[in-house]
């Protein structure tokens, strides 16, 4: 089957549903595979973590109980499954893990971040596990707009963001506060209350991004509390550089020169802004109307974008 | 932040409001070098056991979607490669010392320097864990009582940290009394009581080569008024929501005039184990006046 996601056609034996199926029939930019992958890693790599080894073409992936992935040349993903491992833990890291090391090997800037059309243009929200990011995404859905990208925002050398999966991940905290029902709501692996929000899959081309905002929870602020700090200059290089997803694999990759000049060449063309929401629970949708605001002050145009 | 040349993890562990900041802006204060006090908030002596991301970045792959318990098997991993890889440093854990389904332990101990285990009386930690929580003393009392206790242990979100299993009070400071660990244990009485004698001990334990006008130094730097008056001044980081103040008291025997009999009674019930083994209580089951020494530091 093919599937198409971050302007690519994937070719998988496995379903990967939610991402959208390609019927154009021509030759796939990524073959994903089924074969043996090696149980020790890399023979050479630049740098090791516990279960992750990156080369200079290679990344190897050592996720315990669910599968080994060797990620090559930006272009094959080939995984080799542990025994009794299920398919939807399997698809979660291929689109996870293995898809966010295979868009750094192709030169993407690649940020821990969601993305929503505005206007015209992408709006990210990037931050750790765990910061808030689908929540906002789901929030704007909520609104009429299209979400492009959750978890990991893919973005290209024009500084434009690439489309991923048509699904928001949330966690089951997260839909009873957006009022969102679990019936009819797959959980993304049965080990845990986490679930799969399917949209509207779109085939988008590449949006320019108009503005990022970095969210962060934190402990010493009363309650429906929002810290808001715009950001200019080198702050907005250095927030860009803390949320690209998996940097440890820029050094084995030797692509640490070119992230820093995506993040450079960014940086120069984005409204940027720290927002420091409370630990608890915190109120998205009075969180996506400060950024409405914030954006129209800027002069960008707030519509969803699109019909 | 390090010291000394052996490679691995020095633990602090102790169960919540024991005393553990106050330990690290020691070791802040006297690892700086400097006669500035350490600002409280950048106690940068090493990531807290349960840092999500921390754990995350030695694994090199996502834990995001992964259950507690999955986390729990992978740990072990995770402190492995940080003490082949990373300087050695002093990191503050709050989990007991718990074994996984397959007996090992979540700690390894190959990964390990040495662990000090700091221990407060339960009677003091229950309106200090009650503030720090926003929660009545008889809720703190029912949380230091609970063989289930544990932070950030919901399925239903995801927090920052990973779930820390703390058991009752007792379990806590037993597990780690029993860990088949290098240790240090020292009680939050004798660090009020005779702090030069104790902080040296930690330094010398922790390999840390200072001379004693540099330990008294920080010891003063470290002060609860010091801390106390730099949270007043300008907050701390690692405050609760919804609470005045971390550092609150910092007394020993507080809980007289906090506890009910009955709440002091159910402390005691469920704790006792570890309560006679530190001394907090007497072999009559009556609660000490006064310590009896732990055996003396090197």
């Amino acid at each position: 089957m093919h599937y198409r996601a971050y302007n690519l056609v994937i070719e998988s034996p496995l379903p990967l549903a939610p991402l959208s199926a390609d019927e154009t029939g021509g030759t796939p930019d990524i073959v994903i595979r089924q074969a043996s992958v090696a149980t020790d890693g890399l023979p050479v790599a630049r740098n090791r973590r516990a279960f992750a080894h990156v080369g200079e073409n290679a990344v190897w992936l050592d996720v315990k109980g669910v599968a080994r992935f060797l990620i090559e040349r930006g272009e094959t993903i080939t995984f080799e499954p542990y025994a009794g491992a299920d398919d939807d833990s399997l698809r979660l890291y291929l689109l996870g893990s293995g898809l966010g090391a295979l868009l750094h090997q192709r030169g993407h800037l690649v940020l821990h971040a969601n993305a929503v059309q505005v206007g015209d243009g992408a709006v990210l929200f990037a931050g750790v596990s765990g910061a808030g990011k689908s929540t906002t995404a789901a929030v704007f859905h909520q609104q009429g707009y299209r979400v492009i990208a959750d978890d990991v925002t893919a973005v290209d050398g024009e500084g434009r963001a690439l489309g991923g999966s048509p699904h928001l991940k949330l966690w089951e905290d997260a839909l009873d506060q957006l009022k969102i029902g679990k019936d009819g709501l797959a959980p993304i692996r049965c080990q845990v209350r986490k679930f799969s929000f399917p949209l509207v899959p779109v085939i988008s081309a590449p949006l320019p991004i108009r503005a990022v905002y970095f969210l962060a929870a934190r402990n010493e602020h009363e309650e429906h509390q929002f810290e808001f700090h715009p950001l200019e200059g080198i702050a907005k290089f250095n927030q860009l550089k803390a949320n690209t997803y998996r940097r440890n694999f820029l050094e084995g990759l030797g692509l640490k020169p070119r992230h820093l000049q995506l993040c450079s060449r960014m940086a120069q063309n984005i409204v940027a802004a720290r927002i420091v929401r409370p630990s608890r629970e915190f109120n998205a949708v009075q969180l996506v109307e400060r950024v409405l605001e914030h954006l129209r002050q800027k002069g960008l145009d707030t519509s969803p974008g699109h019909e | 932040m390090s010291e000394g040349t052996r490679k691995g993890l020095w633990w602090l562990a102790s169960y919540p409001k024991s005393g553990n900041t106050w330990t690290r802006a020691f070791l802040a204060n006297l690892l700086s070098g400097s006669e500035q006090p350490v600002d409280i908030n950048a106690l940068e002596t090493g990531a807290i056991a349960s840092s999500r991301p921390w754990v995350e970045d030695a694994l090199g792959f996502d834990i995001s979607e992964l259950n507690h318990d999955e986390v729990d098997a992978l740990r072990p991993a995770a402190y492995r490669w940080v003490a082949a890889h990373t300087a050695t440093d002093y990191h503050k854990i709050h989990d007991a010392y718990t074994y996984l389904p397959d007996g090992s332990p979540l700690i390894p101990r190959e990964a390990t320097c040495g662990a000090v285990c700091i221990i407060r009386n339960p009677l003091d930690v229950v309106p200090s864990y009650a503030n720090h929580s926003s929660i009545s003393i008889e809720q703190s009392v029912s949380a230091i009582c609970n063989a289930g206790h544990a932070f950030c242990k919901s399925p239903r979100r995801q927090s920052n940290q990973l779930r820390q299993q703390l058991l009752t009070w007792s379990a806590h400071v037993e597990s780690w009394l029993d860990a088949d660990l290098s240790k240090l244990v020292v009680r939050y009485e004798d660090l009020k009581a005779e702090p030069v004698k104790w902080f040296t001990a930690i330094t010398r334990f922790l390999e840390i080569d200072r001379d004693e006008a540099a330990i008294a130094g920080a010891i003063e730097r470290a002060r609860f008024e010091n801390l106390r008056r730099q949270e007043d001044e300008k907050g701390f980081v690692e405050k609760a929501p919804k609470v005045k103040n971390f550092f609150r008291k910092g007394q020993v025997g507080g809980w007289r005039g906090e506890l009910t009999e009955a709440q002091v009674r159910r402390v005691i019930e469920a704790n006792r184990p570890a309560m006679l083994r530190m001394g907090y209580l007497q072999a009559n089951g009556e609660l000490a006046e006064s310590l009896a020494p732990l055996s003396s530091p090197a």
